[in-house]
């Protein structure tokens, strides 16, 4: 298993209910899992919980086999530095930077990362996703299924070996939501193992023969 | 660290309005801090000149004249008193002494024998270490007979002063000192003779003593470091011929030292109140920020960024803004206080003596020094605040960044 979540249960401060209680989740390497489930199910909630850029209240999640709970914050920076990716549903980047140096940015802090070659190899994902003129832009200079994509790039850029994306073809057209989806199909089948949130209407372009959970809305 | 500087720069460029608003109270501050110091300093100089003016531990008169003699030491009216023995001579020699220096006083003159009614004091500038503090800087090869020094508050003709009919070279000019001392003549002691001659030729009436036998009015005296004074007098009592009276100059300054204590009370106490204001305001300003910083740190947060990363780049950028802030009022500072240190001086009624190029350097060092721990300790709260949420919800909050 890449990550596994042992009856985890979220609840947001102030909140009456839990998003989801007690869930159990296992997701095997180099498995394509789609998280479904419709607006305000906690697919968001769940991916920031395996990711570790949320702690659930009560349970534990697995990466690795290894207890998340017993790590300590430069092992959770090392990690999320180098293993585990994310694409986050909104709030995407930082507004004074351009969209290369977004991309980068994660590994401007790297001193160790070569740069030059990263930001041959962005460029050329961003040809791919159709979008390499706007590198150079601000972000509030891109529509938002624009944004999506260079998001997208960030995030697979370092070949992680898991990348929890939230939405990645949400707002995208047909066609470029099916390049985007190869793309992440091609991914997995380099070794990541990839964790996608996203509505019922978008799953097909996911058709896999991996995995899929469909959360229910429980507790409303 | 470097490739952090770089990310600092980016994100002090990025938002002008913070930018400013951030470096508004730091330059005052500094032109506060700074300027405080610059003013501070350059009265303690002026009083430690006074203090050297009249620096002495004792001061010998002839019997009955002590009154007179601290009259002469706050206000600067001299009598005509005068010793017949050359006492200078003997207590130069005497186990303690540091240093010993006389004067010789002519009370003022008629005036119109001379083109202003002054007082004239003969001095050695070989021994003087009273007068010496003030125009040293400004003779070069020594004084001569034929040349004068004039108090502050005398006007020269052409770098000439006349007096009894007779001309005399102006070398030199006294700094202030707000008392009748402004308005002394200073003769080398050489000069003595020929300046009662000429005087007395124009009429200018002088007392027998003046004419004959009078040597010096008084002889200023500083005892070597540790040595106690009395142990000296006590020599003075066994060796001087003439009955005498000592007065303590030192003690009679302390007068004038506590005025200036008052105005460093005043002074100070507005620097620490301008200063706590603004500081509050500082901190008040990293309060409002932090919350903006959130998002952004998040981001950071989420892609692997160390915490101890972000906390540099935070506090990196506040040393920058620190720096700069610092640098811009200090500059103000240079650029206005500076000029005007001589009107302060004056309003304040004290000795203002401003300070070296080195020693504003040293002042700026300084400044530079004190901005930075309070930025530090400023920029405390922000670089705790925004690891607050955990990234997920950071990201997700609500507001700009
Ligand atoms: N920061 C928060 N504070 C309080 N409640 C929250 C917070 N974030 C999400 N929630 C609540 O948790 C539940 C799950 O939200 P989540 O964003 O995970 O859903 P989602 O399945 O991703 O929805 P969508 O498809 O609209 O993105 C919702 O009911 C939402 O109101
Ligand atoms: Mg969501």
């Amino acid at each position: 298993m890449v990550v596994e979540a042992k009856s985890i249960t979220v609840q947001y401060k102030g909140k009456k209910y839990p998003v989801f209680k007690d869930l159990d989740i296992e997701v095997e390497k180099g498995a394509f899992f789609v998280l479904t489930g419709e607006s305000g199910s906690g697919k968001s909630t769940l991916l920031a919980t395996l990711g570790g850029y949320l702690t659930a209240n009560s349970g534990s999640v697995l990466y690795q086999g290894e207890d998340t709970k017993q790590w300590n914050k430069k092992k959770w920076a090392d990690v999320h530095g180098n293993e585990i990716s994310y694409l986050p549903q909104s709030n995407l980047f930082l507004p004074y930077d351009t969209v290369l140096d977004n991309i980068l940015l994660p590994y401007r802090f790297q001193k160790k990362k070569d740069l030059e070659q990263l930001k041959e190899q962005a460029n050329e994902w961003l040809d791919q996703f159709g979008i390499k003129e706007l590198a150079k832009y601000y972000p509030h200079e891109l529509s938002g299924g624009e944004q999506k994509r260079a998001a997208l790039v960030r995030a697979i850029l370092q070949k992680p070996k898991l990348l929890l994306a939230d939405e990645p073809t949400t707002g995208l057209d047909n066609e470029t939501g099916e390049v985007v989806a190869k793309a992440l199909k091609e991914l997995a089948l380099q070794g990541t193992s990839i964790i996608v949130g996203t509505h019922d209407a978008c799953v097909e372009k996911y058709k896999t023969d991996g995995h899929h959970l469909d959360i229910i809305k429980s507790y409303r | 660290m470097w490739i952090e500087g770089k990310e600092v720069w980016k994100r002090i460029k990025r938002n002008h309005t913070s930018t400013i608003l951030f470096l508004l109270p730091i330059a005052l501050f500094s032109w506060l801090v700074f300027g405080g110091i610059l003013v501070d300093a350059s009265l303690s100089r002026g009083m430690k000149k006074l203090e050297q003016r009249l620096g002495a531990d004792m001061m010998l008169v002839p019997q009955g004249q002590a009154e007179q003699a601290e009259g002469f030491l706050l206000e600067g009216a001299r009598g005509s008193f005068y010793f017949h023995q050359n006492i200078e001579d003997v207590i130069s020699k005497m186990e303690g002494v540091q240093e010993v220096t006389a004067q010789f006083f002519l009370k003022s003159l008629s005036a119109d024998c001379c083109t202003s009614e002054v007082e004239i004091v003969f001095y050695h500038p070989e021994t003087d270490f009273l007068l010496q503090p003030w125009i040293e800087s400004q003779i070069k090869d020594g004084i001569k007979e034929n040349q004068v020094v004039i108090g502050y508050a005398i006007e020269p003709e052409n770098g000439k002063l006349r007096l009894f009919g007779q001309s005399y070279d102006v070398v030199a000019k006294m700094a202030e000192t707000g008392t009748s001392l402004d308005k002394s003549v200073y003769f080398p002691f050489s000069a003595l003779k020929e300046v009662l001659k000429t005087a007395k030729k124009k009429g200018a009436f002088l007392t027998d003593e003046q004419e004959k036998e009078a040597l010096l009015s008084t002889v200023y005296i500083n005892v070597l470091p540790g040595y106690d004074t009395s142990k000296v007098l006590e020599q003075c009592h066994k060796q001087l011929e003439e009955p005498f009276d000592v007065v303590y100059p030192r003690k009679i300054q302390s007068s004038m030292g506590e005025e200036l204590n008052g105005i460093y009370t005043l002074l100070h106490g507005m620097i620490w109140i301008g200063g706590a204001l603004l500081t509050a305001l500082f901190f008040l300003l990293h309060m409002i920020f932090a919350k903006s910083r959130m998002k952004e740190v998040a981001l950071l947060r989420i892609f692997g960024v160390t915490n101890g990363s972000i906390r540099n780049m935070l506090w990196t950028e506040n040393l920058f803004l620190c720096l700069i802030g610092s640098g811009l009022g200090c500059l103000f500072g240079v650029w206005f206080i500076y000029p005007f240190g001589h009107y302060i001086g004056m309003v304040l009624h004290m000795p203002y003596l401003g300070p070296s190029g080195l020693e504003m350097l040293l002042q700026w060092v300084y400044t530079i020094g004190i901005v930075m721990a309070v930025g530090c300790l400023a920029s405390l709260y922000p670089t705790w605040y925004v690891f607050g949420k955990e990234p997920y919800i950071a990201l997700r909050k609500e507001g700009e960044n």
